[in-house]
């Protein structure tokens, strides 16, 4: 701190003065976007206002009772009145105690409810009543790692792997309890295990390529992401998992705004326009070029070496692009080219210099192009 | 227009909130939705902004519990600490700027509620009232929280004591 007095006012004073950083430029867009999807009918409107100062009380554990019984209704046919589950408010339900998949199922709801000593019970319960059921084994696993207990957690899951050495769920959870406690090379063995049965697992790809990072092998990381990618592309670990690889110095995956959403693509698939994966990156980025409403979508390419190129593979991508969609769907493609690189800020600061490269974007229709190359 | 004005502080509370830039952009989002769905309960004797942070509290809070559940407990250890942006402003003179940047360190080291208390009073000019309600508790307790924040602050700045900050 410099030297100068510094007294409640001046706190007050700075804490007026400090700054905020901005919002990513697509939020508004988005925010719009959400806010004109939830506009309801004049007559839902009436509604909510008629409704609005009632409050109805919701508890979690009485609807995942409330439930629970519905399907045990269904399941058992009848309930016989062995065991009893008191909630507040003075209700309570009546269970088949010796049925386990009636305490299963309690348990699950009890879990569901945040009532992890209650929920236990009836999952220690269905576990005795039929052990070799593996998801009863599993789901105690589960409530062991809800009340605090990761050792009682991973026997639970060990068990239920003896009993169905392809239970994914088990692997994924010994995987995660693992990482946790910091066991990195046991974790990637049962994400690998998990991997092995189901090869889009997605927590077991984002979380063996976080396992690789914390024993700092980012080549084995980077491929860890690379794979995530290949399955997912949407959602927040999928940016995150391009946001990992940039870091990484790899650059092939890139997020982009389009229209009002933000996508991953494959960047580098749709600069090799000869290669194996090129047809389907182009297939993804057609189907959401479609739902760009009311705006023009931007393809600039650089090259800093053949400024020629970048004008050929722009053009190239228009027209497969005009080629794939029909007249009524297709929003204005613009193409710009630069005989450059591409300039990206990332996340710690530093700008990254790109080329060959492809910039996406969309912007309403009135703005105009600023006198770059582009048609 | 209502988000353009107040999109700002509601992302940057959501990000004092949240693990990810991504996240805090997602919560911003829900609270506009939820803002839009419940402007018949908004009084209109009442200013907007107080009543959408006392909302994005609520939505922050909610998420920080359900942070706890299985699937994100499993990420736990990708959390990573993201410092406040450099300010921008480049009027601002050289011992401001340090300042600043020492305040906003120390910030950091805040109990949450008692940050967000402060922030909404000072930065977003809040009325100890509206402070109150935004944070559930009585306009004495708000006083009282925003004087031993303060203090608090003061006293960090002047020990020099802000190097480790981490984040909740």
């Amino acid at each position: 701190m410099s030297r100068r007095k510094i007294d409640t006012e001046r706190i007050e004073q700075l804490l007026a003065q400090s700054s905020e950083q901005d919002p990513p430029a697509w939020l508004k867009q988005a925010i719009m976007y959400q806010v004109s999807r939830e506009k309801k009918t004049l007559l839902q409107r009436i509604s909510g206002l008629l409704v609005s100062t009632y409050t109805v009380r919701i508890r979690p554990l009485q609807v995942g009772a409330v439930v629970a019984i519905a399907v045990l209704a269904f399941w058992a046919g009848t309930l016989t009145s062995t065991d009893e589950l008191a909630g507040g408010d003075g209700w309570q339900i009546t269970i088949p105690a010796e049925n386990a998949m009636a305490n299963y199922l309690v348990g699950r709801a009890l879990l569901t409810a945040d009532q992890h000593q209650q929920a236990l019970q009836y999952l220690n319960k269905a576990v005795e009543l039929q052990p070799e059921m593996a998801e009863f084994v599993h789901w105690q696993g589960v409530a062991f790692w809800a009340a605090g207990n990761p050792e009682l957690e991973r026997q639970s899951y060990y068990r239920s792997t003896e009993s169905r050495p392809d239970y994914v769920p088990s692997l994924v959870n010994l995987g995660h309890s693992y990482l946790e406690n910091g066991s990195y090379e046991n974790a990637l063995q049962y994400y690998k295990q998990a991997l092995e049965i189901d090869p889009s697992q997605p927590e077991a790809l984002y979380n063996s390529a976080l396992t690789h990072r914390m024993l700092n092998d980012s080549s084995q990381e980077r491929k860890a992401l690379e794979s995530y990618l290949q399955f997912y592309r949407t959602g927040k670990w999928a940016h995150r998992a391009v946001s990992h690889l940039h870091r990484l110095g790899d650059f092939n995956y890139r997020s982009y705004t389009i229209g009002d959403r933000r996508v991953v693509l494959n960047m580098k698939s749709l600069l090799d326009m000869d290669g194996p994966e090129y047809l389907h990156e182009l297939a993804n980025l057609s189907g959401l070029v479609r739902q760009t409403n009311g705006q023009e979508l931007h393809l600039v390419f650089y090259n800093d070496e053949k400024e020629s190129a970048a004008k050929e593979a722009a053009l190239k991508l228009r027209q497969q692009l005009l080629q794939r969609l029909d007249h009524q769907s297709t929003p204005p493609l613009r193409v710009s080219w630069f005989g450059a690189k591409e300039t990206v800020g990332l996340a710690d600061g530093v700008p990254k210099k790109l080329s060959p490269s492809l910039l996406i974007f969309t912007r309403s229709l009135d703005t105009n192009n600023n006198g770059r190359n582009s048609i | 227009m209502l988000v353009d004005r107040y999109q700002r502080p509601i992302f940057n509370l959501m990000l004092r909130s949240v693990d990810t830039d991504d996240e805090a952009a997602d919560l911003t989002q829900e609270a506009f939705v939820r803002a839009y769905d419940r402007l018949a309960q908004f009084k209109g004797e009442k200013r907007f902004f107080p009543w959408l942070y006392s909302l994005a509290l609520n939505l922050a809070r909610d998420w920080q519990r359900k942070k706890r559940t299985r699937k994100s407990k499993h990420h736990l250890v990708e959390q990573e600490f993201q410092g406040y942006e450099e300010d921008a402003n480049q009027n601002i003179n050289k011992d401001d700027r340090e300042d600043l940047r020492m305040l906003e360190r120390a910030m950091l080291r805040l109990p949450n509620q008692t940050r967000e208390i402060l922030i909404s009073r000072f930065r977003h000019g809040c009325s100890v009232k509206e402070v109150a309600r935004a944070f559930d508790i009585s306009e004495s307790a708000a006083k009282m929280r925003l004087k031993r924040g303060v203090e608090l602050l003061r006293d960090m700045l002047v020990q020099g004591d802000t190097s480790e900050s981490q984040k909740n």
